[in-house]
């Protein structure tokens, strides 16, 4: 089944088209922020800032060991 | 979520404890004649969930002394004293919500009412019979070790709202008679809020400021690592302060415009409540001045009552000292009446002793003084007998003479006393009359007064109806203070755009600054210098900005041309056996509002069941469009919604509900032959059946209830 998750990520399905982006990357970062964002509302612990550092390091740790 | 059961226990026509539904997944059909409870059903859902019965105003909440939900019987029975006690008036909900891994929840709505002691009230229905405690709302449930959690009141509603929000909440129910009460189709902030709630919105204006800070932080990391490896320092730091600097600028730009944003909305929310007020005072000037007029003739009549009453004082309190002392006055007029007679009979015996004894006056002057007698010339001696004997007779007229004066004086007084208490006497005996006239009057003045103070409270009422209804303090409007309050709201709403309008201005140059600054540090690179991870990120980043913004856009029109399209189709369904003539839906994709149109797009509204079935498509698409994105189901719970429709539509209907939720409950009017055929048809998982309990005694009735499938 759908999760809401999954349903938010695939509204954004006809808009993350780029030739010239690696779609893997754009892929996870797009989820990262969905799944992030949604504990945010759900749970609210942290701030929207500290997701943005989370991400950035993350994205940054993930794509450098490609 | 699913409704497991509902238990009502001395609510409405509910008597006892025994009375519960229980429910299953589908189209769950409650029938019944009218009058059987069905409504009442639903109001115990409206009370448990919504603290409202029908009939109230839309925001309206119930009042803690209003009691009259309490079911007749049951206060009846402790009003003739077969009962003592408190009595317990509950509804309870067992629900599961298959999202929280079918978590059990109860959600209990309760209220204590009992007997006053010493009441002066003689029937059940008078409100001040009854004492009461405040209502409670409870939310239990178990969690996953087992534990009971339980929460009241304020935080049980805070608990209800996440398992049921009240933005959805309210588009679960439909009535078909009251169906404009439940939700204001006229009005557009009524689908804006819905398309908020169940569209990814706010999940979009979140992940937007995560994607703008993600790609700042990106920002700052490519400056710093090219800053390290750069020959040309000096440059580089001029640069990067300058992006800094751009960068905050920019950042509080777009603060500012939120903040800005922020108070033009609540200045607009500002607007909308004066403009409301104003449309109040412009739609009931009748009522104002009625009640106006009112008051300055109830004034005057009490001035009027209130001066006759002191008038009462001053006019009648000596007469009735007097009238005490009537037969004092008749003794004396009777003294007096008696004296008269005696001075009468005593002057007439003087008169007589003259008349009878001695010549007259003059006559005896002239004979004393000539010394002889004036008839016969005999001399008069003085000293003899026959003088002295006249001289006697003189003394006597002499004395007559004196007391004629003093008794003609005396008889004047008299005269005049006479009079007087017999007037008083006439005027005392009309006091009575006099009285009864006065209070006649001061009556028929009070019953006026009265009857224009009954119609004051009247117009009253029906102001005091306003003011509950439209949430305004009628008596503290006044047209010029809002219209000064309006033209003050417009000048800070126009000040604001033009600040937002600076901001924008603001927020393009500082992006294109910023552009340029981040152009400028990348030609700064050494040669030769391979592109930078986060040099690479911020590619990504910056698309995804675009993304977030294209998307934003699209939802919201999308999902109002959904909510069109998905209440068009459920119509059509409805109506296309039958050959029935729809009103479609139309709805602005920019401010929401919402028309009704004929099939070639002329605006008309529809009549009856037309105009039904249109709002009740609109509820049915916004629920569908719910648990779709939400991927929550929330049941549907409807009374009489087809109140309006033709006897074939219904079967219709109930098919596409049961298409549309997960779980619907509908209680609809006696199925009566056709439940057999109900009984049979796939859609339809339960059918109860309400029967009032034959008696003609209101304080009597109650319900039963029989599962039919």
């Amino acid at each position: 089944m759908e999760t809401y998750e999954d349903k938010i990520l695939n509204s954004f399905s006809d808009e993350i088209r780029n030739d010239e982006l690696e779609e893997d990357i754009l892929k996870k970062l797009l989820s990262n922020i969905v799944n992030k964002v949604i504990l945010y509302e759900r749970v609210g612990d942290i701030g929207l800032d500290q997701i943005a550092k989370q991400v950035t390091n993350g994205l940054i740790s993930e794509t450098e060991n490609l | 979520m699913i409704i497991k059961s509902i238990s009502i226990e001395n609510f409405k026509s509910y008597y006892g404890s025994n009375n519960s539904f229980d429910f299953s997944e589908g189209l769950n059909i409650i029938s019944g004649h009218e009058g059987s409870g069905k409504s009442n059903l639903f109001d115990a859902f409206m009370w448990v969930l919504f603290d409202r019965i029908s009939g109230m105003k839309r925001n309206e909440r119930l009042s803690e002394d209003n009691v009259k939900y309490v079911n007749d019987r049951i206060k009846n029975e402790y009003f003739i004293g077969k009962l003592e006690g408190k009595i317990k008036c509950s509804v309870k909900l067992d629900v599961i919500i298959p999202h929280e891994k079918n978590r059990h929840y109860q959600i209990i709505k309760e209220k204590i009412v009992f007997l006053k002691n010493n009441h002066s009230g003689d029937s059940i229905f008078d409100r001040n019979v009854w004492g009461y405690e405040n209502s409670e709302l409870i939310v239990k449930w178990e969690d996953s070790n087992y534990n009971t959690n339980e929460k009241f009141n304020e935080n049980a509603r805070t608990e209800l709202d996440r398992i049921f929000p009240e933005k959805i909440r309210k588009y679960i129910w439909f009535q078909g008679e009251q169906l404009n009460e439940l939700l204001d189709f006229e009005n557009k902030d009524t689908l804006e809020k819905a398309v908020q709630y169940i569209s990814y919105l706010s999940v979009y204006r979140n992940m937007k400021t995560v994607i703008n800070e993600t790609h700042r932080l990106l920002g700052v990391k490519v400056r710093n690592r090219i800053s390290a490896n750069n020959r040309d320092a000096k440059k580089y730091d001029r640069f990067s302060n300058e992006l800094s600097e751009s960068e905050i600028e920019f950042e509080q730009n777009q603060s500012l415009k939120v903040k800005k944003e922020e108070e033009y909305e609540a200045l607009e929310e500002k607007e909308k409540t004066q403009n409301e007020k104003l449309t109040i005072l412009a739609g009931f000037p009748e009522l104002k001045s009625k009640e106006g007029l009112l008051m300055g003739k109830v004034e005057d009549l009490k001035n009027q009552v209130s001066h006759l009453g002191s008038q009462e004082k001053s006019k009648f309190v000596k007469k009735w000292m007097l009238k005490g002392t009537d037969k004092l006055l008749t003794t004396a007029a009777e003294e007096l009446t008696k004296f008269e007679k005696y001075r009468l009979s005593l002057a007439t015996e003087n008169k007589k002793q003259f008349s009878e004894g001695v010549p007259g006056d003059t006559l005896i002057k002239e004979i004393l003084k000539l010394k002889k007698c004036t008839i016969c010339g005999r001399k008069v001696e003085i000293n003899s007998k026959e003088y002295k004997l006249i001289e006697s007779h003189l003394d006597k007229n002499k004395q007559v003479k004196v007391l004629d004066p003093e008794i003609d004086n005396l008889h004047g007084k008299v005269m005049n006393l006479k009079g007087k208490p017999a007037q008083l006497i006439y005027r005392i005996k009309n006091i009575d009359e006099e009285i009864l006239l006065h209070n006649e009057t001061i009556r028929g003045k009070q019953i006026e007064r009265n009857r224009n103070n009954k119609e004051l409270s009247d117009v009253r009422e029906k102001i005091k109806e306003l003011v509950r209804e439209k949430g305004h303090d009628l008596y503290n409007l006044n047209a010029e203070n809002i219209n000064s309050t309006l033209s003050r709201i417009r000048g800070d709403k126009e000040r604001i755009k033009r600040q937002i309008d600076k901001c924008n201005r603001e927020i393009i140059l500082g992006e294109s600054k910023i552009s340029r600054i981040n152009s400028e540090i990348r030609g700064l690179k050494n040669p030769g210098d391979e592109e930078l991870v986060e040099e690479k990120l911020l590619k990504y980043t910056e698309f995804l900005k675009f993304v977030i913004e294209n998307q934003t856009q699209k939802e919201k029109i999308d999902l109002v041309q959904k909510i069109e399209e998905t209440a068009n189709e459920i119509q059509k369904n409805i109506a296309n056996i039958n050959n029935i003539v729809i009103v479609y839906v139309k709805i602005d994709t920019e401010d929401y509002t919402i028309r009704f149109v004929d099939a070639k797009g002329q605006p008309n509204s529809g009549h009856g069941a037309q105009n039904t079935l249109a709002k009740m498509s609109i509820i049915n698409a916004i629920i569908k469009l719910s648990n779709v994105k939400q991927n929550k189901e929330y049941p549907f719970i409807a009374d009489a919604p087809t109140s309006d429709f033709a006897y074939e539509f219904t079967s219709r209907f109930f098919e596409s509900i049961s298409n549309t939720y997960k779980q619907s409950i509908i209680m609809t009017k006696d199925l009566m032959t056709e439940i057999d055929n109900y009984r049979n048809k796939d859609f339809v998982i339960k059918v109860f059946e309400i029967c009032k309990d034959a008696s003609e005694e209101i304080a009597l009735t109650t319900n039963s209830i029989t599962v039919i499938k």
